[in-house]
């Protein structure tokens, strides 16, 4: 008996519930896809580039030797007031704000990416997502290196709890992923969307304690809580410092939105690819 | 047949597109909206400045059956394509699939330029569905069928049009699907891979439904048992492959815009071109003799001349030609008319105009041309799948 397959109008909107049942099919059974085209696109990407992995790492320590000279001026000084040396700390949240805003991006841009692809091959396009929000998790790999070198340094020594980060970065994977497919689909439509978050997504870096500690006074501190990021970091830095978390609730919180983010989004973005595709 | 066999199924397939880009955006975003609240469907009407790209599209397709999908551009052959795929959902109507379906309604879809054809015959084959194993087991097969040894450790972006199109192809032959959807993809490459493309599309066939969208009219005729045409969106299905490529070349013809076109370089002049003693808009019988003729002057400097004859098809294929004899046709100084006299004519039941060209016997130069000329129609009971008939007697006998 062969598989059938049926095509109608609404005929995603009447499957309901049951459509996430064929979503998780769908991802499990086009793994092996999105792995090619992560590698595809990493391979591409450095043939090209006589350094290849070092681009990775040269913005961030841009950024953060940039950072420490401002810090240095007087009247700054406010700025250096961090949980651990300033250079650890800033180069550690920038790259779990970069971990965050790449894979939104990517997220985000992978249906413009795929181009091609979209219009003239039918397969779950997540795959495409997937393979895109590979890129930045590698970069994040590869700039832990000089991070473990300048923690190593400054004897910066983290308790063993922080081998727990892994899963306590996860809500910055999902939230990028849920608001990153939704923005995909609008992009499809109309820029304007995509071209403004993306400019406010700029500024979170300042609305995220990356390049400073956490705030301590009201109402400064409501970026701890307010920025779904925050907790995150928060608590990864906790984990690196203290061996525990700091505040479970936010950064439960914090990993229900992500969870629910990601679920909208999904399901959003499964629910408009056909209406996508006709737009390429 | 049972049921069982009918792979491809349509029933009142309908899908609308905008022709406003801004209007578009608007529509897609309520569109959009209406999806997620999960509002009823309203796909029977038309908006401002929408049209029906496909309309109450019907047919169906068994296996192992080819049908030809042809149209004018804009008939929406590609649309339907991409509804059957499940890229498009439809607005209207209900498409039903079975089996495992390979559409290769873009080759190369998916190629990274930078990676080598070896890197990318990996990605392709994921892409259309085939696990690591199956592909690993394949891929010499697949480099052998492309005939691109030399070429499968270069990245991509430095092949050919043609080696391109024969990497693409050669993954999806390796598919065994059970529908194949075909985009005008045997255009490019030379005739000798089209001829391995032919091959190996019979073969998958044996097991499969395939549908076929091309303008090659030759291509269609020989790999469609029967046609669908498309006009404006509306579907008409021909089981006889040749009726259904008449009506597309009458859909498609403009020759009431196209004139005859001419040139001499003094040399020579041509009057009263004739077919079977008329101008234009004869009819000839399949099977009966035709005359062509013209009256022919040539100025004095020049002795010998060849003339040759085109018979021209709605597809833009000469079909036929003839060419004076070896010694050339001698300037008398005076007007000359020239006959052309085939005894029974074999051209398929179709509309023809000719091309008549004048050469220099002596320095080979062309003297004159005229294309588009003395537009005849022949009739008979055959229908046009090959654009020659053969006018042979059948004969029937028991054996043994």
């Amino acid at each position: 008996m062969l598989p059938v397959t049926v095509y109608e109008p609404w005929g995603l909107q009447r499957e309901g519930w049951r459509i996430w049942g064929r979503m998780f099919r769908d991802l499990v059974a086009y793994r092996e896809l999105a792995v090619r085209l992560f590698v595809r696109d990493l391979t591409a990407r450095y043939r090209q580039s006589w350094l290849g992995y070092v681009w990775a790492v040269v913005p961030q320590l841009v950024i953060v030797s940039a950072f420490w000279y401002v810090s240095s001026l007087r009247g700054l000084e406010a700025l250096r007031e961090t949980p651990y040396h300033y250079i650890a700390y800033a180069l550690w949240g920038l790259g779990v704000w970069q971990l965050f805003l790449g894979s939104y991006r990517a997220a985000a841009g992978s249906l413009q990416q795929g181009g091609a692809m979209v219009k003239k091959i039918n397969f779950p396009k997540e795959t495409l997502v997937l393979a895109a929000m590979g890129q930045p998790l590698f970069d994040f790999l590869v700039r832990l290196i000089p991070i473990v070198i300048v923690f190593a340094w400054f004897r910066v020594l983290p308790c063993w709890p922080a081998v727990f980060i892994p899963i306590v970065l996860l809500p910055l994977l999902f939230m990028a992923a849920g608001f990153g497919m939704i923005m995909g689909v609008l992009n499809t439509i109309v820029m304007d969307v995509g071209n403004v978050v993306g400019m406010l997504l700029g500024f979170g870096v300042m609305l995220t304690p990356v390049l400073y500690g956490p705030p301590q006074q009201w109402p400064l501190v409501l970026v701890n809580i307010l920025n779904p990021v925050s907790p995150v970091l928060i608590a990864t830095n906790d984990l690196i410092l203290h061996g525990r978390l700091g505040s479970p609730a936010t950064l439960a919180m914090s990993a229900l939105f992500s969870v629910l983010a990601l679920g909208v989004g999904w399901r959003f973005f499964r629910l408009a690819l056909p209406r996508v595709a006709e737009r390429f | 047949m049972s049921d069982e066999q009918v792979l491809i199924r349509l029933e009142g397939v309908s899908k609308k597109f905008c022709r406003s880009f801004k209007r578009s955006m608007f529509y897609a975003g309520t569109d959009l909206a209406q999806s997620l609240v999960g509002a009823p469907p309203r796909g029977n009407t038309l908006r401002k400045k929408e049209f029906w790209a496909l309309e109450d599209v019907s047919f169906e397709v068994r296996r192992g059956e080819c049908l030809g999908l042809i149209g004018a551009n804009g008939a929406g052959k590609s649309t339907l394509l991409k509804v059957l795929n499940g890229i498009m959902q439809p607005d209207r109507g209900r498409v039903t699939m079975r089996g495992r379906v390979c559409a290769l309604i873009e080759l190369g879809a998916g190629f990274h330029p930078l990676l080598t054809g070896r890197e990318n015959i990996y990605i392709n084959g994921a892409v259309l569905g085939l696990s690591k194993a199956e592909i690993a087991r394949k891929v010499d097969e697949i480099i052998a069928f492309a005939e691109l040894e030399d070429a499968i450790d270069t990245p991509v972006k430095y092949y050919s049009s043609g080696m391109y199109v024969r990497l693409g192809f050669a993954i999806a032959a390796q598919m065994e699907p059970d529908v194949l959807l075909l985009d005008e993809i045997l255009a490019v490459g030379d005739p000798g891979f089209r001829a391995k493309c032919y091959d190996a599309i019979y073969g998958i066939l044996r097991n499969a439904a395939v549908i076929f969208v091309s303008h090659a009219m030759a291509h269609v005729s020989r790999m469609c048992g029967n046609v669908v045409l498309l006009d404006k969106g509306k579907a008409c299905r021909f089981q006889n492959t040749g009726e259904g490529i008449v009506a597309y070349l009458d859909s498609v013809d403009r020759s009431a815009l196209v004139g005859e076109m001419q040139y001499s370089n003094g040399q020579a002049e041509i009057q009263g071109i004739r077919v079977n003693g008329a101008a234009a808009g004869e009819t000839v019988v399949l099977g009966e003799p035709l005359d062509v003729s013209f009256d022919l002057s040539l100025a004095p400097e020049v002795q010998r001349v060849t003339v040759m004859v085109l018979v021209v098809a709605r597809s833009q294929q000469a079909v036929a030609a003839a060419r004076s004899g070896d010694g050339g046709i001698a300037n008398t100084g005076g007007r000359q008319r020239i006959t052309l006299h085939v005894p029974a004519l074999c051209l398929s039941p179709e509309r023809y105009a000719l091309a008549i060209a004048v050469f220099d016997a002596a320095r080979l130069n062309q003297l004159l041309w005229y294309h588009n000329v003395c537009p005849f129609r022949v009739e008979g009971e055959a229908t046009y799948v090959a654009p020659t008939t053969l006018l042979g007697n059948w004969t029937v006998e028991p054996v043994g």
